[in-house]
């Protein structure tokens, strides 16, 4: 009987360890959410300045003029959460085809569109319109153009040519959130930089 | 019960369990091999940020480079053929005397192209400028440059460019929001005034036309950590191996104040001309050693020790200054990359 009792755990133990384990988890999670949150918050910078970057290259490479759109997408957050490249066809440039995939945007993360935090969204020089996408349909977009030159067709402020990407929950507050990626983009010689808190 | 490793004599007194040793020994273990897997995943982390830093810094200053060289190719001066008289005073001016009486035929253009030592050619600092460090370019090229978006679809419009290196804060071309610090770096700067405030035509000396919106601040950032730009003008290297001919100080003013020399008399080479060719240099620091060296707002004494009397006015001592930076960086541990190319200038018709 005492050998028994010795070599096993009794259920109290078991339940202090399981509690002990338990309390860690819940400690745990919300450290791991908020990490996993920012990497998302990276990529998601990194995808909007990549595709700059990308659509800089493509105009001065080909010389031709390279337009930027913003996608809409819907869900639980609906906002501007893709970017995809156009350019003219070869054959004709008066007709405008994409150049590449709508590159979206990790879940849980949008591009604010109100005009502080994104004034290259708010004053879009390619103003809010709708557009059949191939393989989506008709879908909002708005969005800008870059030149074969290099540089944009914004306005020559390059303090308000930046769009932000925030939480998908802080999409519509205009006071700046805790955590957010800024895409800054020069308008004369299409340099992208990316700001992060 | 009892396990087959224990002693019987120690059965009843002690039962089958870890002993605080044991469990010392378990945990000092599980310890340690924690500290080394987060050391080697810190490390091999920041190794990879590094990496990526340098990759990111360069990869900004080579497209920098890119634009750079595409708007100075095309810079014009649209040089045309006028009298002169015996004073050497051409005759398209307003201020030309109606008693002009010409005497020689020469070149002449109301338009500018000059370079040389920073220091000399800015006078007013932009706003959020401190220091201006080897030399700097001005020139007009037709870039359709315009903040009037009635203009936008006149893609030749002329407007005032220039490249410099310089010191100072990011404050001014921020995202409005933002409060992040000031950010104090060497930056190569773009000077880029719209085409309709060039002011070139209203005065046929000087350089106001660039100094003049420069110090307004219509300069932009084209890429970080940039110390050191050189510009020499000169002849193809098969016309002129040691570069010396166009300039010996790395100096070159189209608006040049020299006298006409000779007979018949010629004007000085530098005069209402593009030079043909442009040797360009950039010295460009990682951002790992550009944060190791911050200072704030004060230029980073070791980019100021290791620029000291280099590139400054014979173009003969190129390759023994480049060398010069070169190890003085390493010197100081710093990382760093040179970027060099000639560029041609298309609209030069080069008469010596």
């Amino acid at each position: 009987m005492v050998a028994m009792r010795t070599c096993a755990f009794s259920l109290v133990e078991l339940l202090v360890v399981v509690a002990i384990i338990g309390l860690l988890a819940v400690l745990a999670i919300p450290a791991m959410n908020n990490i996993t949150g920012g990497t998302s918050m990276t990529r998601a910078g990194q995808i909007v300045a990549d595709q700059f970057a990308y659509a800089r290259q493509e105009a001065v490479g080909k010389n031709r003029e390279v337009q930027v759109r913003f996608v809409w997408r819907d869900g639980s957050q609906p906002g501007y959460a893709g970017v995809q490249l156009w350019a003219p066809a070869p054959n004709d440039v008066t007709s405008y085809r994409p150049i590449s995939r709508i590159s979206w945007l990790p879940d849980g993360t949008v591009m604010a569109s109100n005009s502080k935090m994104s004034p290259l969204i708010a004053g879009a020089s390619i103003r809010e319109t709708n557009g059949v996408f191939p393989g989506r349909g008709n879908t909002k977009y708005c969005g800008f153009r870059f030149r074969p030159g290099g540089g944009t067709d914004l306005g020559f402020d390059t303090t308000s040519n930046f769009v932000t990407v925030v939480r998908d929950r802080d999409a519509s507050k205009t006071d700046v959130p805790d955590n957010y990626a800024v895409i800054q983009v020069d308008q004369v010689n299409g340099r992208v930089r990316t700001y992060r808190p | 019960m009892r396990f087959k490793w224990q002693p019987a004599d120690r059965q009843a007194t002690h039962p089958a369990a870890f002993t605080l040793l044991e469990v010392l020994a378990a945990v000092t273990l599980l310890a340690m091999i924690l500290v080394m897997t987060g050391s080697i995943i810190s490390s091999s982390s920041r190794a990879w940020r590094q990496a990526n830093a340098k990759i990111e810094t360069f990869q900004d200053a080579r497209a920098a480079f890119d634009v750079m060289t595409a708007r100075l190719s095309r810079a014009t001066l649209n040089t045309y053929w006028d009298y002169y008289d015996s004073s050497r005073k051409p005759f398209r001016l307003s201020s030309s005397p109606s008693t002009f009486v010409p005497d020689q035929y020469g070149r002449y253009s109301d338009l500018h192209f000059l370079c040389g030592p920073a220091s000399s050619l800015i006078t007013g600092m932009p706003p959020g400028i401190s220091a201006v460090a080897t030399q700097a370019i001005f020139f007009i090229a037709p870039t359709g440059l315009s903040s009037n978006a009635d203009y936008s679809a006149l893609p030749g419009l002329l407007s005032a460019c220039g490249y410099f290196v310089a010191f100072g804060d990011d404050d001014a071309s921020k995202p409005g929001f933002l409060s992040t610090p000031s950010r104090y770096r060497w930056r190569l700067m773009e000077l880029s005034a719209p085409a309709e405030k060039l002011s070139v035509f209203t005065s046929s000396s000087g350089d106001s036309w660039a100094t003049t919106p420069l110090s307004q601040g219509q300069v932009r950032a084209v890429a970080e950590n940039v110390i050191a730009l050189i510009v020499w003008p000169r002849l193809s290297t098969q016309d002129d191996a040691a570069g010396t001919q166009i300039s010996d100080d790395y100096t070159y003013d189209s608006r040049t104040a020299d006298a006409w020399s000779g007979t018949p008399p010629r004007q000085p080479a530098q005069a209402h001309q593009l030079p043909p060719n442009l040797q360009l240099t950039l010295v460009v620091i990682d951002e790992i050693s550009a944060k190791r060296i911050d200072k704030g707002q004060a230029p980073p004494a070791e980019i100021t020790a290791a620029l000291a009397g280099l590139f400054a006015n014979d173009v003969t001592q190129y390759a023994s200054d480049l060398k010069k930076l070169q190890d003085r960086l390493a010197d100081k541990n710093i990382g760093f990359r040179v970027f060099s190319t000639t560029v041609s200038l298309r609209e030069s018709k080069w008469s010596p």
